[in-house]
C-alpha cells in the first residue's frame, strides 16, 4: 500500500515537473547571449522645466556616444508626465509593457515612488531615479534601485559662498544703501521637493556664518517656475521697492523670473543682485549679460552620464558595484567682471 | 484506502493540475496577442527641437494604432550617409515601417531603391512616391513659398531688397520653396539675394552688411525653421540690427520661434499643423503595414500666422496642441 502511495506521489511529482517545464518556471535565464541593443525608458516630471530639459538633451547625447563607442543600439523612450503622478504611473506601465531594460525616473511626487517600484520589481526592471529623490525606505526596498542627483546642501553652500565672497570684497556690492544690513527676498522651489528646504536653509546659514548681516523682507514658493517667480517679484517690488537689495533663488529659472520683473518695473538690473542655482544655459547667458549675479553649475554632462551609464550597465545585465547614491559635482559661477569692478 | 478513494484523490490532483494550466498558462486557453507594430521615424536633425508637436501627434497615433515608435535623430545634422545607415539598421532590427525625413530627397530615394527595403517607407517633407516609397507627406512647397512672399511684400517697401536665408537648396523641399518665393518677388519687382548657410557666421555676416560698410535696410525671408531661429537670435541680440532689418518672415515654428514672434522679432510665419502631420505619419505607416500599399502623395495645409494671431482660438490648437 505504502509503495503504491509512493508511486502515486512520484506520478504527481512528475506531472508537476512537466508543468514547470511547459510553463518555463525555473528554466533559468535564457538571456545569456550577448545583447546588441537596449531599451531605456526615461520618465520626466515636467519636460518644460529648463534644468530637466537640458538634462534630457545630455542624456540623449550620451546615449548616442555610447552607441558609437560600443555599437550597441540604444532606444531611449522619453516621456513627459507634465506634473501628474497619475500620468507618470501610466507611463511606467506602458514602458514596462514595451519591455524596457531599465527605467530612469524623475518622480513627480517623490513620496509616491513605492507604486513605481512595485511595478518595476514585478517586471524585474531596475530603476535609476534622478533629480527628485525618493524617501530612504523606498530606496532600500530593492537592490536594483539607484539615485543620481546633485547634493542640495553643497549647492546651497556654494551659492551662499558667492555672496559671502562678494560682501567681503566690497560690502556695498550687496548692501547698496550702506546701512550694514542686506535686505533680501527669497524664492523657493516646491515645498515637497527635498532640495527646496535644504537649499534655502544652507544658503542662508552660509551667509550668516560668513558674517553677512541679513534681514529677510519676505519669501514665497514659486515652484521652480520662471512665470510664478516673476509674478511674486512684481508684487514684492510694489510692496518693498528699493528696499530689496538681494534676491536669493532656489534655481535659475526663478532667478530669471525675478530678473524679468525687475526689468519690467524699470529698475536697473545691477542694483538688485539676483542669485540662482543649476547653471542652466539660459542662466549662464544671463550671467554673461550681467543680469544674474551668480549661480551654481551642476555638471550636466557628468550628471546625465552617471544616469545613463548606470542604466546602460544594468540593462546589459552587468554586475555593478556602483553605490546606491551618486552625487554629481558642482561649481560656483559668478559674473567675474562685476566682482572685479567692485 | 479503497479504490474509490484512490480514484477520487487522483481526480482531485488531476483537476488541480488542470486548473493551474488553465489559469496560469496559455497551454489550454490561448490568449489573443495584440499585434504591436514597430515603426522607426528617422529625422534629419540631431535632436527633436523642431519636432515637439510632431512627436505629440505621433505618440497619440502610436497609442491608438498600437505602434511602438522609435524616434531617431542623427549624430550629425543633415548627414545623408548616416541617415541611410540608420534606416538599414532599423530595417535589420525588425522595423515594420520607416518614416523618413530625408536630408536630400533625390539622393535618399536612389538609395532606398538600391536597398529595396522589405517594409513600407513613408517620406516626410517629400512629394515623391515610387515602388519603394509607400507614401509621402509634405506641404506644397511652391505654394507655401508664394504665400509667404505675398504676405511679406505687402509689408515691405520696393526700395529695400529681400534676403532669402536657407540651410541649403539641396535639402529636401527647399528648391520648391525658393521657386515659390522668388516667383512673387520677380512679379512684384523686388530685388533679392539668396544666402545659403555655409557656417555659423553666414547669417550674421549678411545681417551685418545692412550696417557696415553702407547703412541700408533689408527684409529677410528664412526658408526653414533653423534659419529663422538663428536669424531672429542675431537680430534680437542687437538693437542696431533691428533698425536695419525691416521685417523677418519665415517657415516653420517651435516654442522659441513663437516666443520671438510674440516679442515682435518675427513678423510672420508659415506654419503647418505638426501634430496632425505626426499623427498622419504613424497612421499611414500602420495602414501600409496592414497591406494598404498606398503610393500616395499627401499634402498638409500651411497657414500664414502673425504675432497678432498667436492668441486666436483657431490657431491655438495648431500652435500649442494638447497631448
Amino acid at each position: 500500500m505504502k509503495g503504491k502511495w509512493f508511486g502515486g506521489g512520484a506520478a504527481l511529482v512528475f506531472v508537476a515537473a512537466a508543468v514547470l517545464l511547459f510553463t518555463g518556471i525555473g528554466s533559468g535565464s535564457a538571456k545569456e547571449e550577448k545583447k546588441n541593443s537596449m531599451r531605456i525608458g526615461v520618465l520626466l516630471y515636467r519636460g518644460d522645466d529648463t534644468f530637466i530639459g537640458t538634462l534630457r538633451l545630455s542624456l540623449e547625447e550620451r546615449a548616442k556616444e555610447y552607441e558609437k563607442e560600443t555599437g550597441i543600439k540604444v532606444t531611449l523612450d522619453v516621456m513627459d508626465a507634465k506634473g501628474s503622478q497619475n500620468t507618470q504611473n501610466n507611463q511606467v506601465e506602458r514602458l514596462i509593457g514595451l519591455e524596457c531594460d531599465a527605467l530612469c525616473v524623475n518622480m513627480v511626487d517623490r513620496s509616491a515612488a513605492s507604486g513605481v517600484i512595485d511595478k518595476a520589481m514585478a517586471a524585474d526592471i531596475p530603476i535609476v531615479f534622478f533629480n527628485r529623490e525618493p524617501v530612504e525606505e523606498d530606496m532600500n526596498r530593492w537592490e536594483k534601485l539607484y539615485y543620481v542627483g546633485a547634493d542640495a546642501k553643497e549647492s546651497a553652500v556654494l551659492q551662499g559662498q558667492i555672496l559671502v565672497d562678494a560682501y567681503k570684497k566690497n560690502p556695498e556690492s550687496l548692501d547698496r544703501n550702506g546701512d550694514k544690513t542686506v535686505r533680501y527676498v527669497l524664492l523657493e522651489g516646491e515645498s515637497s521637493h527635498q532640495d527646496s528646504l535644504i537649499r534655502t536653509e544652507w544658503s542662508i546659514q552660509t551667509l550668516k556664518d560668513g558674517g553677512v548681516p541679513l534681514e529677510k523682507l519676505t519669501g514665497g514658493i514659486a515652484n521652480w517656475e520662471r512665470s510664478q517667480a516673476s509674478a511674486l517679484m512684481d508684487q514684492w517690488l510694489k510692496e518693498y521697492g528699493e528696499q530689496i537689495e538681494l534676491v536669493i533663488c532656489n534655481n535659475d529659472d526663478m532667478a530669471l523670473g525675478a530678473i524679468d520683473a525687475i526689468e519690467r518695473n524699470g529698475y536697473l538690473i545691477q542694483t538688485i543682485k539676483v542669485v540662482g542655482i543649476d547653471g542652466t544655459p539660459v542662466g549662464q547667458e544671463a550671467l554673461k549679460a550681467g543680469k544674474l549675479f551668480g549661480t551654481v553649475e551642476s555638471d550636466r554632462i557628468q550628471y546625465a552620464g552617471a544616469i545613463f551609464d548606470l542604466a546602460a550597465g544594468l540593462s546589459m545585465g552587468e554586475k555593478t558595484d556602483a553605490p546606491k547614491y551618486y552625487w554629481s559635482s558642482q561649481k560656483p559661477l559668478t559674473n567675474g567682471r562685476e566682482l572685479l569692478e567692485n | 484506502m479503497s479504490n474509490r478513494e484512490k480514484v477520487l484523490w487522483c481526480t482531485a490532483a488531476g483537476l488541480l493540475v488542470f486548473l493551474f494550466l488553465l489559469s496560469s498558462t496559455d497551454l489550454i486557453i490561448k490568449e489573443k496577442k495584440r499585434e504591436v507594430y514597430p515603426i522607426s521615424v528617422i529625422v534629419e536633425d540631431t535632436n527633436d527641437e523642431y519636432y515637439a508637436n510632431f512627436k505629440k501627434g505621433m505618440d497619440k497615433a502610436a497609442e491608438k494604432y498600437q505602434a511602438d515608435v522609435n524616434f531617431i535623430t542623427l549624430y550629425q545634422a543633415d548627414n545623408e550617409e548616416e541617415q541611410m545607415e540608420m534606416m538599414q539598421r532599423e530595417i535589420k532590427d525588425g522595423a515594420r515601417a520607416v518614416v523618413l525625413a530625408p536630408v536630400n530627397e533625390s539622393g535618399s530615394i536612389m538609395r532606398i531603391d538600391e536597398i529595396s527595403p522589405n517594409c513600407p517607407v513613408i517620406l516626410l517633407g517629400s512629394t515623391r512616391v515610387n515602388d519603394s516609397v509607400a507614401a509621402s507627406i509634405s506641404v506644397n512647397g511652391y505654394e507655401t513659398g508664394r504665400e509667404l512672399a505675398e504676405q511679406a511684400v505687402k509689408e515691405e517697401s520696393l526700395d529695400n531688397p529681400v534676403w532669402i536665408f536657407t540651410e541649403g537648396l539641396s535639402y529636401t523641399g527647399n528648391t520648391d520653396l525658393y521657386d515659390g518665393v522668388r516667383s512673387v518677388l520677380d512679379e512684384m519687382g523686388f530685388s533679392y539675394r539668396l544666402v545659403e548657410r555655409k557656417n555659423e557666421d553666414t547669417y550674421r555676416q549678411a545681417i551685418e552688411e545692412t550696417v557696415y560698410p553702407d547703412a541700408r535696410q533689408a527684409a529677410i525671408i528664412a526658408m526653414d525653421a533653423k534659419s529663422l531661429d538663428e536669424a531672429s537670435d542675431i537680430i534680437g541680440g542687437s538693437t542696431v540690427y533691428a533698425e536695419h532689418v525691416t521685417g523677418l518672415y519665415g517657415i516653420g515654428c517651435n516654442t522659441a520661434i513663437l516666443r520671438k514672434m510674440d516679442r515682435g522679432l518675427i513678423k510672420g510665419i508659415m506654419a503647418v499643423n505638426d501634430y496632425d502631420e505626426g499623427y498622419l505619419c504613424i497612421r499611414t505607416a500602420v495602414e501600409a503595414i496592414q497591406g494598404m500599399w498606398l503610393r500616395e502623395q499627401m499634402f498638409m495645409e500651411s497657414y500664414y500666422i502673425t504675432g497678432e494671431d498667436l492668441r486666436e482660438r483657431r490657431y491655438e490648437k495648431l500652435l500649442y496642441p494638447m497631448e
